[in-house]
Protein backbone atom coordinates (compact mmCIF):
# COMPACT_ATOMS: atom_id res chain seq x y z
CA UNK A 1 0.00 0.00 0.00
CA UNK A 2 1.70 3.57 -0.51
CA UNK A 3 1.34 6.51 1.91
CA UNK A 4 -1.39 7.83 3.07
CA UNK A 5 -3.12 10.14 1.07
CA UNK A 6 -3.13 13.95 1.79
CA UNK A 7 -6.60 16.09 1.83
CA UNK A 8 -6.45 19.85 2.28
CA UNK A 9 -9.46 21.17 3.91
CA UNK A 10 -10.98 24.86 3.23
CA UNK A 11 -13.24 26.57 5.33
CA UNK A 12 -13.78 29.51 7.47
CA UNK A 13 -16.18 27.46 9.93
CA UNK A 14 -13.68 26.01 13.16
CA UNK A 15 -16.03 23.00 13.66
CA UNK A 16 -16.32 22.21 10.06
CA UNK A 17 -12.65 21.83 9.40
CA UNK A 18 -12.59 20.02 13.25
CA UNK A 19 -15.50 17.42 12.28
CA UNK A 20 -13.71 17.34 8.16
CA UNK A 21 -10.21 16.20 9.78
CA UNK A 22 -12.02 13.84 12.43
CA UNK A 23 -13.92 12.51 9.81
CA UNK A 24 -10.87 11.91 7.30
CA UNK A 25 -7.85 10.84 9.38
CA UNK A 26 -10.38 8.33 10.95
CA UNK A 27 -10.40 7.17 7.08
CA UNK A 28 -6.70 7.16 7.10
CA UNK A 29 -5.96 10.55 5.55
CA UNK A 30 -3.35 12.93 6.16
CA UNK A 31 -5.41 16.65 6.79
CA UNK A 32 -3.92 19.95 6.51
CA UNK A 33 -6.72 22.55 7.52
CA UNK A 34 -6.77 26.35 6.19
CA UNK A 35 -9.45 28.91 7.19
CA UNK A 36 -9.15 30.73 3.85
CA UNK A 37 -8.44 30.71 0.23
CA UNK A 38 -4.84 32.70 1.24
CA UNK A 39 -4.04 30.19 3.90
CA UNK A 40 -4.64 27.18 1.51
CA UNK A 41 -2.77 28.00 -1.25
CA UNK A 42 0.12 28.96 0.81
CA UNK A 43 0.22 25.61 2.39
CA UNK A 44 0.05 23.88 -0.98
CA UNK A 45 2.95 25.64 -1.83
CA UNK A 46 4.91 23.79 0.97
CA UNK A 47 3.05 20.50 0.69
CA UNK A 48 1.07 19.18 -2.13
CA UNK A 49 -1.88 17.05 -1.93
CA UNK A 50 -3.96 14.72 -3.34
CA UNK A 51 -7.70 16.41 -2.75
CA UNK A 52 -8.64 19.77 -2.00
CA UNK A 53 -12.22 20.38 -0.18
CA UNK A 54 -12.73 24.15 -0.30
CA UNK A 55 -16.22 26.19 0.78
CA UNK A 56 -16.71 28.75 -2.11
CA UNK A 57 -17.25 31.90 0.03
CA UNK A 58 -14.78 32.41 2.79
CA UNK A 59 -13.59 35.86 3.65
CA UNK A 60 -9.83 36.70 2.83
CA UNK A 61 -9.38 34.56 -0.14
CA UNK A 62 -12.67 32.77 -1.86
CA UNK A 63 -12.73 28.64 -3.03
CA UNK A 64 -13.25 29.97 -6.49
CA UNK A 65 -10.04 31.87 -6.46
CA UNK A 66 -8.48 28.68 -5.06
CA UNK A 67 -9.58 26.89 -7.53
CA UNK A 68 -9.06 28.68 -10.55
CA UNK A 69 -5.18 29.27 -9.62
CA UNK A 70 -4.82 25.01 -8.78
CA UNK A 71 -6.85 24.95 -12.26
CA UNK A 72 -4.01 27.83 -14.20
CA UNK A 73 -1.07 26.46 -12.14
CA UNK A 74 1.04 23.89 -14.14
CA UNK A 75 1.67 20.34 -13.53
CA UNK A 76 -0.92 17.76 -11.86
CA UNK A 77 -3.55 19.88 -10.19
CA UNK A 78 -4.95 18.00 -6.78
CA UNK A 79 -8.59 16.66 -6.93
CA UNK A 80 -11.03 19.83 -6.08
CA UNK A 81 -13.88 19.04 -4.08
CA UNK A 82 -16.52 22.71 -3.81
CA UNK A 83 -18.73 22.50 -0.92
CA UNK A 84 -21.03 25.58 -0.59
CA UNK A 85 -24.45 26.70 1.72
CA UNK A 86 -25.69 28.27 -1.43
CA UNK A 87 -27.73 26.42 -4.21
CA UNK A 88 -26.25 28.95 -6.92
CA UNK A 89 -23.24 27.30 -8.92
CA UNK A 90 -23.93 25.01 -11.82
CA UNK A 91 -22.62 21.83 -12.70
CA UNK A 92 -21.06 23.59 -15.60
CA UNK A 93 -19.17 26.62 -13.46
CA UNK A 94 -17.90 23.33 -11.65
CA UNK A 95 -16.38 22.09 -14.51
CA UNK A 96 -15.37 25.58 -15.50
CA UNK A 97 -13.50 25.87 -12.10
CA UNK A 98 -11.44 22.29 -13.24
CA UNK A 99 -13.34 20.74 -9.73
CA UNK A 100 -14.59 17.80 -9.37
CA UNK A 101 -17.85 18.03 -8.07
CA UNK A 102 -19.46 20.27 -5.62
CA UNK A 103 -21.06 18.96 -2.44
CA UNK A 104 -23.84 21.20 -0.64
CA UNK A 105 -23.94 21.96 2.72
CA UNK A 106 -25.66 20.38 4.96
CA UNK A 107 -23.65 17.32 3.35
CA UNK A 108 -22.95 13.49 5.42
CA UNK A 109 -19.29 12.91 6.63
CA UNK A 110 -19.04 9.99 5.64
CA UNK A 111 -20.34 10.29 2.59
CA UNK A 112 -18.01 12.95 1.91
CA UNK A 113 -15.21 10.61 3.02
CA UNK A 114 -16.03 8.16 0.45
CA UNK A 115 -16.27 10.57 -2.84
CA UNK A 116 -12.84 11.83 -1.47
CA UNK A 117 -11.48 8.00 -1.65
CA UNK A 118 -13.38 7.20 -4.92
CA UNK A 119 -11.47 10.26 -6.59
CA UNK A 120 -8.41 8.94 -5.91
CA UNK A 121 -9.12 5.67 -6.64
CA UNK A 122 -9.38 4.17 -2.91
CA UNK B 1 -81.52 83.26 9.91
CA UNK B 2 -83.01 84.56 6.48
CA UNK B 3 -84.69 87.66 8.70
CA UNK B 4 -81.54 88.14 10.62
CA UNK B 5 -78.91 87.97 7.92
CA UNK B 6 -81.35 90.53 5.93
CA UNK B 7 -81.90 93.05 8.73
CA UNK B 8 -78.54 93.12 9.81
CA UNK B 9 -76.53 93.39 6.66
CA UNK B 10 -73.53 95.42 6.83
CA UNK B 11 -72.81 96.15 3.14
CA UNK B 12 -69.06 97.53 5.16
CA UNK B 13 -66.72 94.35 4.97
CA UNK B 14 -68.69 91.61 2.84
CA UNK B 15 -70.26 93.06 -0.57
CA UNK B 16 -73.46 94.68 -1.07
CA UNK B 17 -76.70 92.73 -2.30
CA UNK B 18 -80.26 92.42 -2.15
CA UNK B 19 -81.66 91.54 1.31
CA UNK B 20 -81.60 87.47 1.57
CA UNK B 21 -78.76 87.02 -0.90
CA UNK B 22 -76.05 86.29 2.35
CA UNK B 23 -78.62 83.89 3.42
CA UNK B 24 -78.44 82.56 0.59
CA UNK B 25 -74.96 82.29 -0.21
CA UNK B 26 -74.39 81.01 3.36
CA UNK B 27 -77.00 78.53 2.42
CA UNK B 28 -75.15 77.16 -1.11
CA UNK B 29 -72.08 76.78 0.88
CA UNK B 30 -71.27 72.88 0.99
CA UNK B 31 -69.93 73.36 4.58
CA UNK B 32 -72.68 72.95 7.67
CA UNK B 33 -72.83 76.30 9.42
CA UNK B 34 -74.97 77.13 12.66
CA UNK B 35 -74.78 79.61 15.20
CA UNK B 36 -75.66 79.58 19.04
CA UNK B 37 -76.23 82.60 20.94
CA UNK B 38 -73.87 82.07 24.19
CA UNK B 39 -75.53 84.79 26.21
CA UNK B 40 -78.85 82.83 25.90
CA UNK B 41 -78.08 79.34 26.92
CA UNK B 42 -76.58 78.76 23.42
CA UNK B 43 -79.70 78.33 21.49
CA UNK B 44 -79.31 77.96 18.05
CA UNK B 45 -79.88 81.15 15.59
CA UNK B 46 -78.57 80.22 12.70
CA UNK B 47 -78.65 76.72 10.52
CA UNK B 48 -78.10 76.88 7.10
CA UNK B 49 -79.55 74.56 4.29
CA UNK B 50 -76.22 71.45 4.66
CA UNK B 51 -76.43 71.46 8.17
CA UNK B 52 -80.16 70.82 7.72
CA UNK B 53 -79.15 68.08 4.97
CA UNK B 54 -76.67 66.19 7.12
CA UNK B 55 -78.38 65.85 10.71
CA UNK B 56 -81.83 65.51 8.81
CA UNK B 57 -82.98 68.51 10.91
CA UNK B 58 -85.06 71.17 9.24
CA UNK B 59 -84.12 74.67 10.86
CA UNK B 60 -87.60 75.61 12.09
CA UNK B 61 -86.80 72.57 14.36
CA UNK B 62 -83.68 74.13 15.57
CA UNK B 63 -83.96 77.43 15.95
CA UNK B 64 -84.49 79.14 19.26
CA UNK B 65 -83.35 75.50 20.78
CA UNK B 66 -80.26 74.07 22.33
CA UNK B 67 -78.38 70.78 21.42
CA UNK B 68 -79.80 69.40 24.92
CA UNK B 69 -83.20 69.37 22.69
CA UNK B 70 -81.66 66.84 20.45
CA UNK B 71 -78.71 65.23 21.23
CA UNK B 72 -78.75 62.33 23.79
CA UNK B 73 -77.23 63.78 27.27
CA UNK B 74 -73.56 62.53 26.72
CA UNK B 75 -73.36 63.91 23.45
CA UNK B 76 -74.79 67.18 24.13
CA UNK B 77 -72.63 67.81 26.99
CA UNK B 78 -69.45 67.22 24.78
CA UNK B 79 -70.97 69.64 22.47
CA UNK B 80 -71.42 71.88 25.52
CA UNK B 81 -68.31 71.68 26.95
CA UNK B 82 -66.59 72.51 23.32
CA UNK B 83 -69.40 75.99 23.17
CA UNK B 84 -67.96 76.77 26.37
CA UNK B 85 -64.31 76.18 25.90
CA UNK B 86 -64.94 77.92 22.63
CA UNK B 87 -66.01 81.15 24.33
CA UNK B 88 -64.20 81.31 27.58
CA UNK B 89 -60.60 80.97 25.66
CA UNK B 90 -61.85 83.13 23.13
CA UNK B 91 -59.94 80.92 20.55
CA UNK B 92 -61.12 78.94 18.02
CA UNK B 93 -61.49 75.05 18.95
CA UNK B 94 -61.72 72.06 16.32
CA UNK B 95 -63.40 68.52 16.88
CA UNK B 96 -60.67 66.90 14.54
CA UNK B 97 -63.17 64.06 13.47
CA UNK B 98 -66.78 62.96 14.37
CA UNK B 99 -69.12 60.42 13.06
CA UNK B 100 -72.78 61.96 12.06
CA UNK B 101 -74.86 59.31 10.62
CA UNK B 102 -76.63 61.19 8.09
CA UNK B 103 -80.04 59.92 5.54
CA UNK B 104 -76.92 59.30 3.66
CA UNK B 105 -75.33 56.76 5.61
CA UNK B 106 -72.57 57.82 8.36
CA UNK B 107 -70.32 60.75 7.27
CA UNK B 108 -66.91 61.76 9.38
CA UNK B 109 -66.97 65.83 9.82
CA UNK B 110 -64.56 68.60 11.34
CA UNK B 111 -66.04 71.05 13.05
CA UNK B 112 -64.74 74.29 13.85
CA UNK B 113 -66.08 76.54 16.37
CA UNK B 114 -65.11 80.23 16.84
CA UNK B 115 -66.27 82.86 18.95
CA UNK B 116 -68.07 85.97 17.65
CA UNK B 117 -68.64 89.12 18.89
CA UNK B 118 -67.89 88.84 22.44
CA UNK B 119 -68.01 92.33 24.69
CA UNK B 120 -68.66 92.79 28.59
CA UNK B 121 -72.81 93.18 27.82
CA UNK B 122 -72.92 90.22 25.84
CA UNK B 123 -71.24 86.97 26.35
CA UNK B 124 -71.07 86.52 22.18
CA UNK B 125 -71.93 83.89 19.47
CA UNK B 126 -70.51 80.82 18.72
CA UNK B 127 -69.85 79.98 15.31
CA UNK B 128 -69.98 76.67 13.89
CA UNK B 129 -68.52 75.36 10.78
CA UNK B 130 -68.89 71.45 9.91
CA UNK B 131 -67.38 70.18 6.83
CA UNK B 132 -67.25 66.12 5.28
CA UNK B 133 -64.08 64.50 5.71
CA UNK B 134 -65.22 60.99 4.47
CA UNK B 135 -63.73 61.06 1.42
CA UNK B 136 -60.65 62.90 2.17
CA UNK B 137 -60.12 59.98 5.01
CA UNK B 138 -61.00 57.50 2.44
CA UNK B 139 -58.10 58.60 0.42
CA UNK B 140 -55.89 58.81 3.44
CA UNK B 141 -56.54 55.70 4.04
CA UNK B 142 -55.87 54.38 0.33
CA UNK B 143 -52.85 56.39 0.19
CA UNK B 144 -51.99 54.38 3.57
CA UNK B 145 -52.61 50.99 1.88
CA UNK B 146 -50.80 52.00 -1.34
CA UNK B 147 -47.79 52.46 1.02
CA UNK B 148 -48.17 49.52 2.68
CA UNK B 149 -47.87 47.33 0.16
CA UNK B 150 -45.00 48.78 -1.27
CA UNK B 151 -43.25 48.71 1.93
CA UNK B 152 -44.16 44.91 1.55
CA UNK B 153 -42.52 44.89 -1.58
CA UNK B 154 -39.71 46.84 -0.63
CA UNK B 155 -39.79 43.79 2.17
CA UNK B 156 -39.52 41.11 0.35
CA UNK B 157 -36.61 42.74 -2.20
CA UNK B 158 -34.56 42.99 0.46
CA UNK B 159 -35.41 39.60 2.26
CA UNK B 160 -34.56 38.24 -1.28
CA UNK B 161 -30.99 39.44 -0.41
CA UNK B 162 -30.95 38.19 2.75
CA UNK B 163 -31.84 34.59 2.07
CA UNK B 164 -28.47 34.14 0.35
CA UNK B 165 -27.01 35.15 3.54
CA UNK B 166 -29.81 33.23 5.40
CA UNK B 167 -28.91 30.03 3.48
CA UNK B 168 -24.86 30.50 4.73
CA UNK B 169 -26.69 30.52 8.08
CA UNK B 170 -28.66 27.77 8.38
CA UNK B 171 -26.56 25.28 6.06
CA UNK B 172 -23.52 25.80 8.09
CA UNK B 173 -24.28 25.09 11.42
CA UNK B 174 -26.95 22.40 10.17
CA UNK B 175 -23.61 20.96 8.63
CA UNK B 176 -21.61 21.34 12.13
CA UNK B 177 -24.59 20.09 13.75
CA UNK B 178 -25.15 16.83 12.04
CA UNK B 179 -21.21 16.21 12.07
CA UNK B 180 -20.60 16.09 15.99
CA UNK B 181 -24.03 14.33 16.04
CA UNK B 182 -22.65 11.99 13.43
CA UNK B 183 -19.24 11.40 15.31
CA UNK B 184 -21.23 10.96 19.22
CA UNK B 185 -23.40 8.07 17.13
CA UNK B 186 -20.82 5.83 15.56
CA UNK B 187 -18.42 6.46 18.50
CA UNK B 188 -20.98 5.46 20.61
CA UNK B 189 -22.29 2.26 18.54
CA UNK B 190 -18.09 1.61 18.27
CA UNK B 191 -18.48 1.78 22.18
CA UNK B 192 -15.29 4.29 21.62
CA UNK B 193 -17.26 6.84 23.27
CA UNK B 194 -15.51 9.17 25.76
CA UNK B 195 -17.04 11.14 28.56
CA UNK B 196 -14.98 14.15 27.73
CA UNK B 197 -15.46 13.35 23.88
CA UNK B 198 -19.21 13.08 24.16
CA UNK B 199 -19.35 16.22 26.43
CA UNK B 200 -17.78 18.77 24.07
CA UNK B 201 -19.55 17.37 20.92
CA UNK B 202 -22.91 18.25 23.02
CA UNK B 203 -22.57 22.01 23.45
CA UNK B 204 -20.81 22.26 20.28
CA UNK B 205 -24.28 21.16 19.44
CA UNK B 206 -25.86 23.09 21.56
CA UNK B 207 -23.80 26.49 20.99
CA UNK B 208 -24.49 25.90 17.54
CA UNK B 209 -28.34 25.81 17.53
CA UNK B 210 -28.23 29.07 19.87
CA UNK B 211 -26.19 31.09 16.59
CA UNK B 212 -29.29 29.11 14.44
CA UNK B 213 -31.92 30.61 16.49
CA UNK B 214 -30.83 34.13 17.08
CA UNK B 215 -30.86 34.24 13.07
CA UNK B 216 -33.99 32.50 13.08
CA UNK B 217 -35.28 35.40 15.88
CA UNK B 218 -33.84 38.23 13.98
CA UNK B 219 -35.20 37.17 10.64
CA UNK B 220 -38.21 36.98 12.07
CA UNK B 221 -38.07 40.73 13.66
CA UNK B 222 -37.55 42.12 10.14
CA UNK B 223 -39.49 40.15 7.88
CA UNK B 224 -43.05 40.44 10.05
CA UNK B 225 -45.97 42.10 8.67
CA UNK B 226 -45.32 45.56 10.07
CA UNK B 227 -48.15 47.52 8.90
CA UNK B 228 -50.52 47.27 11.82
CA UNK B 229 -47.78 47.64 14.71
CA UNK B 230 -48.00 50.04 17.09
CA UNK B 231 -44.99 52.92 17.47
CA UNK B 232 -43.33 52.17 20.73
CA UNK B 233 -39.82 52.38 22.14
CA UNK B 234 -37.26 50.00 21.41
CA UNK B 235 -33.31 49.64 22.15
CA UNK B 236 -31.08 50.99 19.05
CA UNK B 237 -28.54 48.41 19.61
CA UNK B 238 -30.87 45.72 19.53
CA UNK B 239 -32.16 46.33 16.45
CA UNK B 240 -28.60 46.75 15.17
CA UNK B 241 -27.53 43.42 16.49
CA UNK B 242 -30.69 42.08 14.68
CA UNK B 243 -30.01 43.46 11.66
CA UNK B 244 -26.49 42.62 11.27
CA UNK B 245 -27.04 38.89 12.14
CA UNK B 246 -29.20 39.20 9.06
CA UNK B 247 -26.19 40.58 6.56
CA UNK B 248 -22.64 39.75 8.97
CA UNK B 249 -22.41 36.74 7.27
CA UNK B 250 -23.07 38.39 3.72
CA UNK B 251 -20.08 40.83 4.55
CA UNK B 252 -17.34 38.75 5.45
CA UNK B 253 -18.27 36.54 2.58
CA UNK B 254 -17.69 39.34 0.61
CA UNK B 255 -14.76 40.59 2.25
CA UNK B 256 -16.11 43.70 3.08
CA UNK B 257 -14.92 44.69 6.24
CA UNK B 258 -17.85 45.83 8.52
CA UNK B 259 -17.33 48.42 11.64
CA UNK B 260 -19.85 48.88 14.30
CA UNK B 261 -19.88 51.78 16.56
CA UNK B 262 -23.14 51.11 18.42
CA UNK B 263 -24.78 52.90 21.42
CA UNK B 264 -25.75 50.68 24.14
CA UNK B 265 -28.18 52.31 25.84
CA UNK B 266 -30.34 54.59 23.53
CA UNK B 267 -33.77 54.05 22.73
CA UNK B 268 -35.64 54.95 19.85
CA UNK B 269 -39.93 55.56 19.07
CA UNK B 270 -40.98 53.63 15.99
CA UNK B 271 -41.86 50.21 14.23
CA UNK B 272 -38.83 48.57 15.05
CA UNK B 273 -39.29 46.12 11.77
CA UNK B 274 -39.90 48.89 9.51
CA UNK B 275 -36.53 50.90 11.31
CA UNK B 276 -34.83 47.53 10.76
CA UNK B 277 -35.81 47.26 7.05
CA UNK B 278 -34.44 51.08 6.28
CA UNK B 279 -30.88 50.04 8.41
CA UNK B 280 -30.94 46.72 5.91
CA UNK B 281 -31.55 48.32 2.79
CA UNK B 282 -28.77 51.26 3.69
CA UNK B 283 -26.39 48.24 4.61
CA UNK B 284 -27.47 46.07 1.21
CA UNK B 285 -26.44 48.99 -0.61
CA UNK B 286 -23.49 49.71 0.98
CA UNK B 287 -22.38 46.27 0.51
CA UNK B 288 -23.46 46.54 -2.94
CA UNK B 289 -21.27 49.77 -3.56
CA UNK B 290 -17.96 48.73 -1.97
CA UNK B 291 -18.00 44.76 -2.76
CA UNK B 292 -15.31 43.64 -4.68
CA UNK B 293 -13.58 47.22 -4.71
CA UNK B 294 -9.81 47.33 -2.15
CA UNK B 295 -10.56 48.41 1.11
CA UNK B 296 -14.10 47.66 1.20
CA UNK B 297 -15.63 48.74 4.29
CA UNK B 298 -19.00 49.92 5.43
CA UNK B 299 -19.12 51.76 9.04
CA UNK B 300 -21.75 52.29 11.09
CA UNK B 301 -22.44 54.02 13.92
CA UNK B 302 -25.26 55.29 16.32
CA UNK B 303 -25.31 58.19 18.33
CA UNK B 304 -27.43 60.01 20.36
CA UNK B 305 -27.90 64.32 19.47
CA UNK B 306 -30.12 65.47 22.20
CA UNK B 307 -34.13 64.17 21.17
CA UNK B 308 -32.84 62.99 17.99
CA UNK B 309 -30.35 59.69 17.42
CA UNK B 310 -28.47 59.40 14.63
CA UNK B 311 -27.70 56.26 12.43
CA UNK B 312 -25.13 56.67 9.71
CA UNK B 313 -24.09 54.35 6.99
CA UNK B 314 -20.57 55.21 5.28
CA UNK B 315 -19.12 52.99 2.41
CA UNK B 316 -15.82 52.90 1.27
CA UNK B 317 -17.34 52.99 -2.64
CA UNK B 318 -17.38 55.21 -5.46
CA UNK B 319 -20.10 57.60 -3.69
CA UNK B 320 -23.26 59.28 -5.44
CA UNK B 321 -22.41 61.92 -8.14
CA UNK B 322 -23.67 65.22 -7.63
CA UNK B 323 -26.17 65.38 -10.06
CA UNK B 324 -27.87 62.27 -8.91
CA UNK B 325 -27.43 63.21 -4.95
CA UNK B 326 -31.43 64.14 -5.44
CA UNK B 327 -32.82 61.36 -7.69
CA UNK B 328 -31.38 58.72 -5.67
CA UNK B 329 -34.68 58.82 -3.13
CA UNK B 330 -37.05 58.70 -5.77
CA UNK B 331 -38.99 55.82 -6.39
CA UNK B 332 -37.95 53.05 -9.14
CA UNK B 333 -34.59 54.86 -9.44
CA UNK B 334 -31.64 52.11 -9.61
CA UNK B 335 -27.74 52.26 -10.56
CA UNK B 336 -28.03 48.66 -10.38
CA UNK B 337 -28.00 46.20 -13.21
CA UNK B 338 -31.49 45.34 -14.19
CA UNK B 339 -32.88 42.44 -11.75
CA UNK B 340 -30.13 43.64 -9.13
CA UNK B 341 -32.39 46.37 -7.66
CA UNK B 342 -36.06 47.42 -7.55
CA UNK B 343 -35.18 50.81 -6.83
CA UNK B 344 -37.85 51.30 -3.64
CA UNK B 345 -35.40 50.88 -1.47
CA UNK B 346 -34.58 54.20 -1.10
CA UNK B 347 -37.77 56.28 -1.44
CA UNK B 348 -39.49 53.14 0.57
CA UNK B 349 -36.82 54.14 3.16
CA UNK B 350 -37.26 57.60 3.15
CA UNK B 351 -40.93 57.08 3.66
CA UNK B 352 -40.55 55.38 5.85
CA UNK B 353 -38.39 57.57 7.69
CA UNK B 354 -41.07 60.38 7.13
CA UNK B 355 -43.26 58.32 8.93
CA UNK B 356 -41.51 57.88 12.10
CA UNK B 357 -40.84 61.95 12.01
CA UNK B 358 -37.57 61.64 11.18
CA UNK B 359 -35.31 62.13 8.04
CA UNK B 360 -32.92 60.02 6.04
CA UNK B 361 -30.36 62.40 4.21
CA UNK B 362 -27.31 61.77 1.89
CA UNK B 363 -24.47 63.34 3.68
CA UNK B 364 -21.71 64.90 1.78
CA UNK B 365 -18.02 62.98 2.49
CA UNK B 366 -14.77 62.86 0.54
CA UNK B 367 -14.82 59.33 -0.53
CA UNK B 368 -17.67 56.97 -0.45
CA UNK B 369 -21.24 57.60 0.33
CA UNK B 370 -21.95 58.42 3.72
CA UNK B 371 -26.43 57.63 4.38
CA UNK B 372 -27.57 59.30 7.61
CA UNK B 373 -30.94 58.17 9.44
CA UNK B 374 -32.40 60.27 11.99
CA UNK B 375 -34.99 59.65 14.34
CA UNK B 376 -36.29 60.60 17.46
CA UNK B 377 -35.30 58.93 20.74
CA UNK B 378 -37.87 57.83 23.37
CA UNK B 379 -37.08 59.27 26.73
CA UNK B 380 -38.98 57.68 29.29
CA UNK B 381 -37.22 54.65 30.49
CA UNK B 382 -40.49 53.15 32.14
CA UNK B 383 -42.26 52.22 29.18
CA UNK B 384 -39.38 49.97 27.61
CA UNK B 385 -40.71 47.16 25.95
Amino acid sequence: MSAAPRALVVDDEPDLRELLRLELEGAGWVVQAAENGRAAWALLQAQPVDVVLTDLRMPGGSGVDLARKLHARGGPPPEVFLMSAYDDVSADEVFALGARELIPKPFDFEDVARRLARAIGR
Amino acid sequence: MSDNAGSGFEPRGFGVGPPGLVSAILDALPVALFCKDAGDGFRFICWNRTAEDWWGLPRERILGRNDYDFFPREQADFFRAKDEETMRSGQRVEILEEPLDTPVGRRLLHTLKVPLLGEPSHAGFLLGISWDITDARARERELEQQRNVQVAQARLASLGVMASGIAHEINNPLSVIGGWASQLRRLAEADRLDAAFAVRASSRIEDTVTRVSAIVRAMRSLARESAGDPMRPFLAASLLEDTLAVCRARFAEGAVALKVEGCDDLRLVGRPAEVGQVLLNLLNNAYDATVGRDGAEVSVSITGEGARARITVEDTGPGVPPELAEKIMEPFFTTKEPGAGTGLGLSISRSITLNHGGELRLEPTPRGARFVLVLPVHSDARELT
